[in-house]
């Protein structure tokens, strides 16, 4: 064997290094949000940014969960929501980027076309809000936050470029042991293509996760307002609160309002439990259950 | 024996009947929340007021795209925007490549580590991210400038020096995502067939052998799609960066501005639906002719690596 | 292949259900409004209060009897409310009463296009106390080519600007008040200010560019004009603020200070100022003034008192600052006119809205004055949001004559000669976009003096005219020779 194990291991030590370098940095400012989070306003306007905050307060927390049900009911939502929708959308962009993968399907460059067509050009916002309000009837349902983003054409074509690495005699042998184009699709691709799905599954959970734009559009409901839309109101409120200009006519000293601390708190409560699940994806892509294993 | 396209067409869908199926739930979404909404375009050529309605409206030819094409913004925004954004795209290409490689040749357990670290900024929005870089860079308490200080440097007022910008810019947006790009190809790599490796060390092949003679032409197809798709949305650029990483500093306009940061501030105050509906078409219309561009160049390379 | 479609089927499923439900709730409302089901929603920008729907019900246990239909108050985070309003409106969304204004969802140019109900027999017919309620100016105030789309939202209509001093530096460096006649007059203050307190920023605001302390009668952003720009000497002669000596004069004196250090070096990209200042360390600050102000500096400035340095006369500037008006999609617009009269006439139901529910979320503390929990569920601390303020509680600390002391404000401000006129934006919208975009790059850089006016000014004015500001000024002479001929 031509390679030196030695200077195999030099090259993983530099690799290593690397990443360390990268992983810290890229981990460190979280840890600053996470500090803030924790730390009170004077501290922070007097002294800046701490990794260790001076004095541990709750405070930011304190006034983030001031009216806890509205912020517990908002957290169901948006995992309900995020659950269905992942669900939903998951199934439906792997069957369709499927279709569009198999090379030897008639319409497949039509098709793509169609889905790709969209990423380019849309009617704006307005014509769009119609369809939602006026013919689906959307508005004020939990449907409203899930159906608008079930097909996504960046994850359709992301599909796409995975599955198209499924071998074709893989489909044809699956063709021959008298299995219809959707029995294949359940038994065989969806299994092999794990990995694939665990990636994509996480980018449209991030999707439905992360938005609060059709929270603000098309819910007024506040039993049904998402968790992203009812934080990004609180921050409204304080930043309104603290802000001089047309204030009113009311004295409140808001110096004291947790600004910068709650707006790090808002990240962290925000992005906690997709943190959480993180790991769990993580599970598929990393293990890599990949075409040989089925095949061998 | 004659056949008609009609009879023809009729046939292969019929052959092809379960991948029609397949398809169609997702192309029905297609439809209903993308082709039918689609003919908001007409807006772009309307005088839009809210009594006549979109179709009522009178039309007005190309008035509303005046305000963007007049203006000398319109030359600096369109540059601004695919120069950032190509530099992006080969930075983030790159370095993400590189990384998925290394990670696909290292163990898994320190995989692991490395995915979750630097997938954590991007859990943080921009405006978050924006504190960070504030805290970096500001003129008086910047961690940036006390190191120059320490050094008996000069102190830079970043915000106000708009030739940084497009080197914070990019770090910024390669730390935000480049776990998710990694992400991305590492799950291709995944879907590569083991087994050429194994006949490649069979037959003596070095690692960087075997990534560049199996890896990288596997990886091919991905990062054609995956750049393809990225040159698609140049027009349709991440609003947070270019909005409040800079802090809306207008003296770093020169450098940061992009089309739809010109177009929130421009319109703004009045809110004007054709004037918008006009610059979303420009976008689309640049977008697609980049698109359609480079995918002709690849389909002239390797057929099977374009997307249509 | 029965597992065809699930679901495509779903989706058809979804829709159909959808429509049917809404179809049949949204019967009654067309047929049988007289009987009962009559609802107004009113958008208006709010926080996010959990309690809205304790006030919401108990402002229809009032209101339901009075004229029979039921109130859905819809408030909406201030940052989302333009672009969530400006979507609904363009969508033709069926809704009753909306806030509009001058600075978020603009009322004139909303009218123009059509967004608005005219409500002037309205509120003949069906409001006449609201429509005595108001001064005469007020309702010529709102009036769009002649017809009223709006309620105003009685206020204060007047404002001045000047400078606001810390108290005891003021007290400790001898600064007489009296003194100071033009801007350039406090820099020897912020000399000695930069001198002797290190540790305070002698000069705090962002800009000071002020036209009327150097008798222009303009507002400071070409963004917030709505009328036109002129020299009070000329009345008749349009021009453009920024193009003028006194401009120019204004911009080397800014920039002075921001050399000399007086002004914070970083204050243009400032992200939070209000904290800044809630610090304490701003010694002047260049601000809006109005009758009991001082009073809520103390707070704003971290408990520092300051005093009042007015730098002209207060102007009148309308009443468009915060009005409701009535959605040309209402199917009610009876009935939206009597909710907004009883809202402008029935104290009980102004303070409802504007402080919640008596004991749960405010005190009283005197005949008229309440303390406002901060901390319940409900403190939108926007009274000005729902009605004519005068109408409500004070607040503790405001004067009990400040509701007098407004309206004498109001009547003896100084009213603009060409007050009335208001240019149609349409001729020069392209322009105007332009220029705003040109205005947010330039204007603070330039203003707060961390751009070098030598270099940049000449710049900026270059773009300006390319983005035609003098198509603009022409456009505006124009229009304003056609209003001044037809002017009785």
């Amino acid at each position: 064997m031509p390679t030196t194990s030695s200077k195999l291991s030099a090259g993983r030590l530099a690799a290593h290094l690397v990443f360390i370098l990268f992983s810290a940095f890229c981990v460190l400012p979280f840890l600053y949000v996470i500090s803030i989070s924790f730390s009170s306003e004077r501290d922070v306007a007097l002294e800046g940014f701490k990794l260790i905050p001076k004095n541990v307060t709750l405070f930011a927390y304190k006034y983030l969960f001031a009216s806890p049900t509205s912020l517990l009911q908002a957290y169901g939502v948006t995992i309900l929501v995020t659950v269905a929708g992942t669900a939903l959308s998951l199934l439906l962009t792997a069957k369709l980027a499927y279709a569009l993968s198999r090379k030897d399907f008639r319409f497949k460059n039509l098709f793509s076309f169609l889905v790709f067509f969209t990423l380019l050009f849309n009617g704006g916002l307005v014509p769009w809000y119609i369809m939602i309000t006026k013919y689906l009837q959307l508005n004020d349902t939990l449907l409203a936050l899930i159906l608008p983003y079930v097909i996504l054409p960046w994850h359709v074509l992301l599909m796409k470029g995975f599955l198209a690495d499924i071998p074709p005699e893989l489909i044809e042998s699956a063709k021959i042991d008298g299995a219809g184009e959707w029995s294949a699709f359940y038994t065989i691709i969806l299994p092999i293509s794990k990995p694939a799905l665990a990636t994509v599954g996480l980018f449209i959970a991030f999707v439905y996760w992360n938005d609060w734009w059709l929270g603000m559009l098309f819910i007024d409901k506040g039993s049904l307002t998402p968790l992203q839309y009812l934080l990004y109101r609180i921050m409204n409120n304080i930043t309104y609160l603290t802000s001089a200009v047309r204030a009113g006519n009311v004295s409140i000293d808001t110096s004291q309002f947790p600004n910068e601390s709650a707006r790090m708190a808002m990240a962290i409560l925000a992005c906690g439990p997709m943190l959480l699940a993180f790991p769990f994806f993580q599970k598929y892509f990393i293990k890599g259950l990949t075409v040989g294993a089925v095949k061998g | 024996m004659e056949t008609t396209y009609w009879q023809r067409l009729t046939k292969d869908i019929n052959k092809h009947k379960g991948l029609m199926a397949l398809a169609f739930p997702g192309l029905l979404f297609v439809l209903v929340f993308y082709y039918l909404p689609i003919f908001g375009l007409v807006l772009a050529f309307k005088n839009y007021n809210y009594s006549d309605g979109i179709l009522g409206s009178p039309w007005s030819g190309f008035d509303n795209f005046k305000f963007f094409f007049t203006s000398d913004a319109a030359y600096q925004v369109t540059r601004n925007t695919i120069l950032l954004n190509l530099c992006f795209i080969v930075l983030s290409t790159i370095l993400s490549v590189v990384f998925a490689i290394l990670m696909f040749e290292l163990g898994r357990k320190s995989v692991k580590v490395y995915q979750t670290a630097m997938f954590f900024p991007y859990f943080l929005s921009w405006v978050v991210v924006s504190y960070v870089t504030y805290a970096l860079l500001n003129p008086e308490m910047g961690v940036i400038n006390m190191l120059l200080e320490s050094f008996g440097m000069d102190e830079i007022n970043f915000y106000f020096e708009p030739k940084y910008w497009p080197f914070i810019l990019s770090f910024a947006y390669l730390w935000k995502s480049i776990g998710y790009a990694l992400l991305i190809y590492y799950t291709g790599l995944m879907g590569i067939d083991r087994t050429y490796y194994e006949a490649a060390a069979i037959d003596g092949a070095t690692r960087l052998q075997q990534v560049r003679k199996i890896t990288l032409p596997l990886l091919t197809p991905l990062i054609t799609l995956l750049t393809l798709l990225a040159i698609g949305k140049i027009f349709y650029s991440d609003f947070g960066l270019f909005y409040f990483i800079p802090a809306n500093s207008g003296a770093l306009y020169g450098t940061t501005e992009v089309i739809d940061t010109y177009v929130f501030r421009a319109l703004r105050v009045s809110g004007d639906i054709g004037m918008a509906s006009a610059v979303g078409l420009y976008q689309s219309l640049v977008g697609f002719v980049l698109v359609l561009t480079v995918n002709a160049i690849v389909r002239r390379i390797n057929k099977d690596n374009a997307i249509f | 292949m029965r597992r065809m479609n699930v679901a495509a089927i779903f989706l058809c499923v979804v829709l159909m259900l959808g429509a049917c439900s809404r179809g049949g709730a949204s019967q009654p409302n067309g047929n049988a409004a007289a009987d009962e089901g009559v609802e107004l929603t009113w958008y208006f920008p709010s926080g996010q209060w959990p309690d809205l729907h304790l006030v919401e019900a108990e402002l229809n246990r009032i209101v339901e009897p009075l004229i029979h239909a039921k109130i859905r108050l819809k408030g909406v985070d201030w940052n989302s409310y333009e672009q969530k309003l400006n979507t609904m409106i363009a969508a033709s969304d069926e809704f009753d009463i909306v806030w509009t204004s001058n600075w978020i969802l603009n009322y004139r140019i909303n009218a123009e296009k059509g967004a608005f109900l005219a409500i002037d027999d309205l509120l003949e017919t069906v409001a006449p106390t609201l429509k005595a309620s108001l001064p005469d100016f007020a309702w010529k105030d709102v009036k769009v080519k002649n017809k009223i789309y709006t309620v105003p939202n009685y206020q204060i209509a007047a404002h001045y600007y000047g400078f606001a001093v810390q108290k005891k530096y003021a007290d400790k460096y001898g600064l007489d008040p009296a003194a100071i006649k033009t801007i350039e007059d406090i820099e020897p203050f912020l000399k000695l200010i930069k001198q002797n307190e290190p540790d305070k920023i002698p000069f705090g605001s962002t800009q000071f560019w002020c036209p009327p302390c150097y008798g222009i009668s303009a507002a400071p952003s070409f963004a917030e004009e709505n009328g036109v720009a002129h020299y009070k000497e000329d009345p008749n002669r349009v021009i453009m603020p920024v193009d003028t000596p006194e401009y120019r004069n204004y911009l080397q004196l800014a920039r002075s200070w921001y050399l000399k250090g007086y002004i914070q070096r970083d204050i243009a990209v400032v992200k939070d100022f209000s904290r800044l200042r809630g610090q304490g360390n701003m010694v002047v600050l260049f601000d809006v003034m109005k009758p009991g102000g001082e009073a809520e500096e103390y707070w704003k400035n971290g408990g520092n008192e300051v005093i009042y340095i007015p730098m002209y006369k207060p102007r009148f500037d309308g009443v468009t600052p915060t009005t409701n008006a009535i959605s040309r999609t209402s199917r009610h617009p009876e009935k939206a006119m009597e909710l907004l009269e009883l809202v402008n006439t029935d104290s009980r139901i102004f303070n409802l809205l504007s402080f919640g529910i008596e004991d749960k979320h405010y005190k009283k503390i005197g005949e008229n004055t309440i303390r406002v929990d901060g901390q319940s569920g409900y403190a939108p601390n926007a009274n000005w949001v729902f009605g004519n303020v005068m109408n409500g509680y004070l607040q503790e600390g405001q004067p009990a004559d400040t509701w007098e002391q407004t309206q004498e404000l109001n009547l003896s401000a100084e009213v603009d000669s060409l007050y009335g006129f208001h240019p149609d934006i349409e001729a020069y919208k392209t322009e105007s976009a332009n220029i705003h975009a040109l205005e947010k790059e330039y204007a603070i850089g330039l203003n707060s003096g961390t751009l070098d006016p030598d270099q940049y000014y000449p710049l900026y004015l270059d773009l300006l005219r390319k983005a035609g500001i003098d198509k603009v000024r022409e456009e505006q002479q124009r229009q304003l020779d056609i209003w001044l001929e037809a002017k009785p």
